[in-house]
């Protein structure tokens, strides 16, 4: 047995060490987005599909949740279902619990050490721990002051992930979901998709895709149509939207960057590179092969703020 | 025997960052949360279920937070927090009647998905170790931090981490054989 390899990785490699460390490298702390990406999205979703049929028939028969977590009800307006019970101020939401808004009805949950959700009517909402929760439909607004990353609201199309901030976000009963930010920013994340999302701007979400292509609410109306048909998968929309952006839109040309077919990311950075002062390095041949370094200079170039936070994740370009 | 004993580790260059964290400052503690998140990860998995050690990690760090400001010094920082993820170990199971079947999607993203069943199966050999020796192999094996990281990390003396290392791969090994027989 190689001593020095098993210490620091030094010395000449032990055949078996390697062996150990590649079958279990999967189960460690950072390697759970490329196992996601690896998964051919339609037959995940399917086997996802049932695994939630399976999980929710399996529910129904298990026993009462019994473990609270820090959220508790600290205003209703209407009514409001908490399990088998109609929800009232001081309640503690439990895990696994589904907490329900009725229609014209509005409720606010509080964690001293997370932060604030306000629910809209017709909403609901689950919680897996204090900093994990599902909203399956409605609209919540979440006012955070956990430390960014820690924080994470599920959806049926995506995950949003707090990076310190106060966010809206709406979910339809189709899974569809819409987010924008007030302060600070968010991570929307699916699969291996995501998108970062700084105040002032939303993204849409789509059940099986993931994350659109975030932009900015003050974008022009041809942008924000052009967004809208991407998002969809029309392709012949990139050409209005590379037009109608401004130089603030670099933020959606850069997300674009590294979505985008091969054949249409030189346009893409064509006009990025127009609205953009780029540094000196950046290359239009390392752009076109989605450099991780160029993109990240890319990113810098738009000088928007609390960049750490969003570079400090795990980034997937 | 089980070596568990801290070491003062003196400055480094998280001593500020554990300072500020303690004093209040988010963004210091998000960066704290980044740099340990994978000892922590770690330690749970060499006790509890793959699927619940994320979880675990976020708890841990909420409970970090909540008793940052009790901290002396900031180079007690590592064995504590590290103490800190080995009792909410224990309570997890403690908990464990009470936990319900909660998200189904968030399986997509569960970090056993794409888990072979040769690592869970090498996972469990591990964790039939000696409480010292699991716990240094998986930070080692699954986390992929070397020997001084480990001791960096958890407070352990590096001789000790060495001790480990060598003591429980040399058992991991045996058990390896054994199971290539059956």
């Amino acid at each position: 047995m190689s001593e020095r390899y098993l210490w620091d990785r030094s010395g000449p490699p032990d055949p078996e060490i390697e062996r150990l460390e590649q079958t279990l490298a999967p189960l460690g702390y950072r390697h759970r987005p490329e196992l996601v990406r690896a998964a051919p999205p339609r037959l995940w979703w399917a086997a996802a599909a049932a695994a939630v049929l399976a999980a929710v028939a399996l529910s129904q028969l298990a026993a009462p949740p019994t473990r609270t977590t820090a959220w508790q009800v600290t205003s209703l307006n209407g009514q409001a279902r908490l399990g088998n019970q109609g929800a009232a101020l001081a309640m503690l939401l439990r895990k696994g619990q589904v907490l329900r808004t009725g229609k014209a009805s509005d409720l606010t949950l509080q964690a001293d050490e997370m932060g604030r959700i306000d629910l809209g009517p017709e909403s609901e909402l689950r919680a897996a721990t204090d900093l994990r929760v599902l909203l399956q439909r409605g609209a919540l607004h979440a006012f955070i002051w956990a430390p960014p990353r820690q924080f994470v609201v599920e959806t049926p199309s995506a995950r949003a992930i707090d990076l310190g901030c106060e966010y809206t976000l709406n979910v339809d009963g189709s899974g569809n979901g819409l987010l924008r930010v007030a302060m600070g920013w968010v991570a929307f994340q699916f699969a291996g998709r995501e998108a970062f999302i700084p105040a002032g701007a939303q993204c849409a979400t789509r059940p099986r895709e993931g994350p659109g292509i975030p932009f900015y609410e003050d974008a022009p109306e041809p942008l924000r149509r052009a967004v809208a048909a991407l998002d969809r998968g029309d392709a012949a929309a990139l050409g209005a939207l590379l037009s109608a952006a401004r130089p603030r839109d670099g933020l959606t040309l850069w997300h674009l960057l590294t979505r985008v077919p091969a054949r249409d990311r030189g346009a893409v950075f064509d006009r990025f590179a127009q609205l953009v002062p780029l540094a000196p390095e950046v290359s239009r041949e390392r752009a076109m092969e989605k450099d991780p370094r160029t993109i990240d200079l890319c990113w810098d170039a738009l000088n928007l703020e609390n960049t750490e936070w969003w570079r400090g994740w795990e980034r997937k370009w | 025997m089980m070596q568990w004993m801290p070491v003062s580790t003196g400055t480094s260059e998280d001593d500020g960052l554990i300072r500020a964290a303690a004093a209040g400052d988010r963004p210091a503690f998000g960066e704290l949360y980044l740099r340990y998140a994978r000892m922590v990860h770690g330690i749970l998995l060499a006790r509890v279920p793959p699927g619940d050690a994320e979880d675990l990690v976020q708890d841990v760090f909420m409970s970090a937070l909540r008793q940052l400001r009790g901290l002396r010094t900031a180079a007690a920082f590592r064995g504590w927090l590290a103490a800190i993820a080995r009792n909410r170990a224990i309570d997890y199971f403690r908990d464990a009647r009470e936990r319900v079947p909660f998200d189904e999607n968030m399986e997509r993203d569960h970090p056993t998905c794409g888990a072979s069943t040769e690592a869970r199966e090498v996972l469990d050999l591990i964790r039939s170790l000696p409480e010292a020796y699991r716990e240094t192999l998986v930070l080692r094996l699954v986390e992929g931090m070397t020997g001084p990281e480990i001791a960096r990390q958890t407070g352990l003396t590096p001789e000790s981490v060495r001790v480990n290392l060598c003591r429980g791969m040399k058992m991991l090994r045996r058990l390896l054989g054994d199971r290539e027989k059956k």
